[in-house]
């Protein structure tokens, strides 16, 4: 999806590491057995994460080193597939379909010449996924037209805009059955939404205006150039901190997870330090290095 | 009941003074401040039930232990909507946004003509709870400017403009953006806190 939601690496126990490793290339592994080669290119770091948070306390991966096209001689310690990796598999697909309409919709015709065939390679794939969580593709599908209407419409709110993106987060969190782990999971992962959503925003800011495209933030503030004050900076990193802290807040609620450090981690560290990447502009240039 | 050692995460053999440690944290971490008008508050209450009664049982079981002492109180938690008006339309909204009934204070919010601070105020508790923060910091603004010296208004924009009022595990302290000041300060009015109901964090003051 986006990739902002990941640990702060330097902060991680090598052990640490290898397991979240693991699970990332685990997740890759996932993708191209279930949806073939090119899919494998969907794995990101916000699907790692969510693996990982669906993960309780009695989930023990089994683990086995293999070669891959990303690391085709050295063989790396993958999680094999699970039902926790599968979801986020799945997941992945129908947001990644999403994403390349959405991209349809709003990019020059340049982009759209190789956009559009790689929508028809993914069509299919989507519709697989979808067989498997008719619940959760129809709530996607639904919140996306609600954020299209959103956009379209006088409100001004970034928050209003923000929800249903969150909303669907939330909604990811509806395939675990323990009811108490499904509410606090659902909670944290709405703030996780709200975050990613704003951030990308943020992200983006200078060529939605350059654009002439819907950008929550150049509406709310009726920006007349595509470049924030430190003032209007300050504002939303203070609120995007503030929701990584009930997102915190909420995990420590969570009574057993198979990778707590891991998650901390992103959450008290990883997060906040892509939050102040975005805002100082430095994400471009960092987000390409991080993996392995 | 659950073992009362593995609440707290310490051994059997811990000595007291790793218990109290263990168990300083543990209430730190679950303290009502840190789930003020969050949805998931009353699970934080839970929490803090279970360590407190963990605590005791520990404290009881080994004869000499002041059990009472530097036990935590567990009230509160209820968050922004808890004093102001106590009658009228106000005190029911209030009262919806107590028992986490979002859906009905909005709506008794929408249909109200009059808006004055407090309308602003309890829009902003609503939008809060829903994790609506750019909003509810808006609407607490509002309010603040409309009736600037209400204490309850602006207590709940300095919280905002605070990003919450947050814990933070040992591990991941360095690397916040909490100075060394700040966190005495944060301590200090901790320990005040925790004085006012018959406890305390810093024993020498």
């Amino acid at each position: 999806m986006y990739g902002y939601i990941r640990p702060l690496k330097g902060e991680l126990k090598i052990k640490e590491y290898e397991q979240f490793s693991a699970v990332y290339c685990g997740l890759c592994h996932t993708l191209r057995k279930r949806y073939g080669f090119l899919c494998r290119f969907f794995v990101n770091y916000d699907f790692t994460f969510l693996a990982m948070l669906l993960a309780d306390e009695d989930y023990k991966p089994s683990l086995s080193y293999r070669r891959c096209s990303a690391s085709p001689f050295r063989k790396k310690c993958v999680c094999e597939t699970s039902r926790v990796s599968e979801i986020a598999a799945d997941y992945s697909i129908i947001l990644a379909y999403w994403k390349l309409m959405d991209s349809l919709e709003d990019e020059g015709i340049l982009k759209k010449a190789y956009i559009w065939p790689l929508s028809v390679m993914v069509r299919g794939k989507y519709k697989k996924a979808v067989s498997r969580h008719r619940e959760f593709a129809s709530q996607v599908q639904g919140k996306l037209k609600e954020l299209q209407e959103y956009e379209q419409s006088e409100e001004q709110s970034i928050d209003g805009a923000a929800d249903k993106f969150a909303l669907i987060l939330e909604a990811a969190a509806q395939v675990i059955t323990n009811e108490k782990r499904r509410l606090i999971i659902g909670k944290l992962l709405y703030h996780i939404g709200r975050i990613i959503y704003i951030l990308d925003a943020v992200d983006d800011i200078q060529e939605d205006f350059a654009a002439g495209r819907y950008n929550p933030i150049i509406k709310r503030y009726n920006l007349t150039s595509g470049v924030m004050d430190d003032e209007l900076k300050e504002h939303l990193k203070i609120t995007l901190h503030h929701s990584a802290n009930i997102a915190a807040a909420d995990f420590e609620l969570l009574d057993g997870t198979a990778y707590t450090d891991i998650i901390s981690n992103i959450l008290y560290l990883g997060i906040p330090n892509t939050i102040e990447l975005v805002f100082s502009g430095k994400w471009r240039t960092v987000k390409e290095r991080l993996p392995r | 009941m659950k073992d009362p050692y593995s609440v707290l995460g310490v051994s059997p053999n811990a000595s007291d003074e790793e218990i109290k440690k263990a168990y300083r944290e543990l209430a730190r971490k679950y303290h009502p401040d840190s789930y003020q008008n969050n949805p998931l508050s009353e699970l934080a209450q839970e929490k803090m039930k279970e360590i407190n009664e963990a605590y005791d049982a520990i404290m009881k079981a080994r004869e000499g232990g002041s059990s009472s002492g530097s036990r935590y109180g567990s009230s509160g938690g209820g968050g922004h909507g808890s004093s102001g008006s106590q009658t009228g339309p106000f005190a029911e909204i209030r009262a919806a946004i107590n028992s986490g009934n979002i859906y009905l204070a909005e709506n008794m919010l929408k249909n109200m003509a009059n808006r004055n601070a407090e309308w602003h105020f309890l829009m902003g508790s609503v939008c809060y709870r829903r994790g609506w923060l750019d909003d509810a910091m808006r609407h607490y603004q509002t309010a603040v400017s409309m009736e600037p010296g209400n204490l309850e208004y602006r207590q709940a924009l300095q919280f905002m403009q605070r990003g919450g009022n947050f814990y933070r595990p040992a591990r991941y302290q360095g690397a916040s953006n909490m100075d060394a000041c700040n966190c005495c300060s944060t301590l200090i009015a901790a320990d005040c806190c925790c004085e006012c109901m018959g406890g305390d964090l810093i024993t020498c003051c």
